[in-house]
């Protein structure tokens, strides 16, 4: 969205950071939050994908029943 | 290797990262290089962790062969690492056993061994040499190291057949627990031991 702010490091970690990592410079310490926020959208990117595929591979009559349990 | 540059290297594995972008790292003391690498680890995997914990319960529903081709063919290593510790450790040990060693060793790389230590107990034997050498042949010694941290003694034993003795420091260095150092000196045949640098005998 444009305007919002990427998350710092304090914010992904819901706390400071430890001291040695705090007292880094800015800039170093945003590149640890991208490196951070970039693993967690892998993350989010590889779980979207593997929903939509999973169901594919499970026999029909069981679909139903594992939809439910996913909660899709 | 310093225990700072052997904390970026291990940081840089859980972010993804090479670890040279992380160089600016290399000031900032271990232990608080530690921490920052096991917060950002539960981050990880807490993230999402919902998600992850629904199919980990709908994969009872499902045959452990289906499940097996799944995890390779659909899931991936990277969420098969984080369900691992999900499932019910028996059922993760049959379903691993059914996989191959090349696609074990990739979800070894982006396990948490302390979330996933049920299953990696449970895992045959037979299956933890076979990853234990592809890791070795990998020469992915962040991953030995990690494993070497959690495993129980016998598999620690049958892991370090296959680290040959010029990678055992590296393998040292990379080590969380100094009290496993002592544990794999105790382990290592005498031949090895006296091969090793003299400050890891």
């Amino acid at each position: 969205m444009i305007g919002m702010a990427e998350p710092t490091l304090t914010e992904q970690l819901g706390a400071a950071p430890p001291t040695g990592v705090a007292a880094l410079d800015p800039v170093h310490q945003r590149d640890l939050a991208d490196a951070l926020r970039s693993a967690r959208r892998r993350q989010a990117a590889a779980l979207a994908k593997a929903g939509d595929d999973a169901l594919k591979f499970v026999p029909t009559l069981l679909r139903p029943a594992v939809r439910k349990a996913v909660g899709l | 290797m310093t225990p700072q540059e052997a904390e970026v290297r291990k940081l840089a594995r859980v972010l993804g990262v090479g670890a040279e972008r992380l160089e600016y790292l290399s000031d900032v003391p271990a232990a608080d290089l530690r921490e920052l690498r096991e917060r950002a680890t539960t981050v990880l995997f807490d993230a999402h962790l919902g998600a992850l914990e629904r199919m980990a319960g709908a994969s009872k529903l499902l045959p452990t062969p289906l499940l097996a081709k799944m995890a390779e063919r659909v899931f991936g290593p990277l969420l098969a690492a984080r369900i691992a510790g999900l499932v019910e450790a028996s059922r993760g040990a049959e379903i691993a056993g059914r996989l191959t060693s090349a696609f074990l060793a990739d979800v070894a790389a982006e396990l948490d061994p302390r979330r996933a230590n049920g299953v990696i107990a449970k895992l045959p034997p037979p299956v933890v040499v076979a990853v234990a050498r592809e890791l070795a042949r990998r020469r992915d010694w962040i991953t030995v190291a990690r494993f070497v941290d959690h495993l129980p003694d016998s598999l620690i034993v049958t892991s370090l057949e296959f680290i040959p003795d010029a990678a055992l420091p590296e393998v040292a260095a990379l080590l969380d627990e100094p009290a496993k150092l002592a544990k794999v000196r105790e382990l290592l045949p005498a031949e090895r031991l006296a091969a090793l640098p003299e400050q890891l005998r």
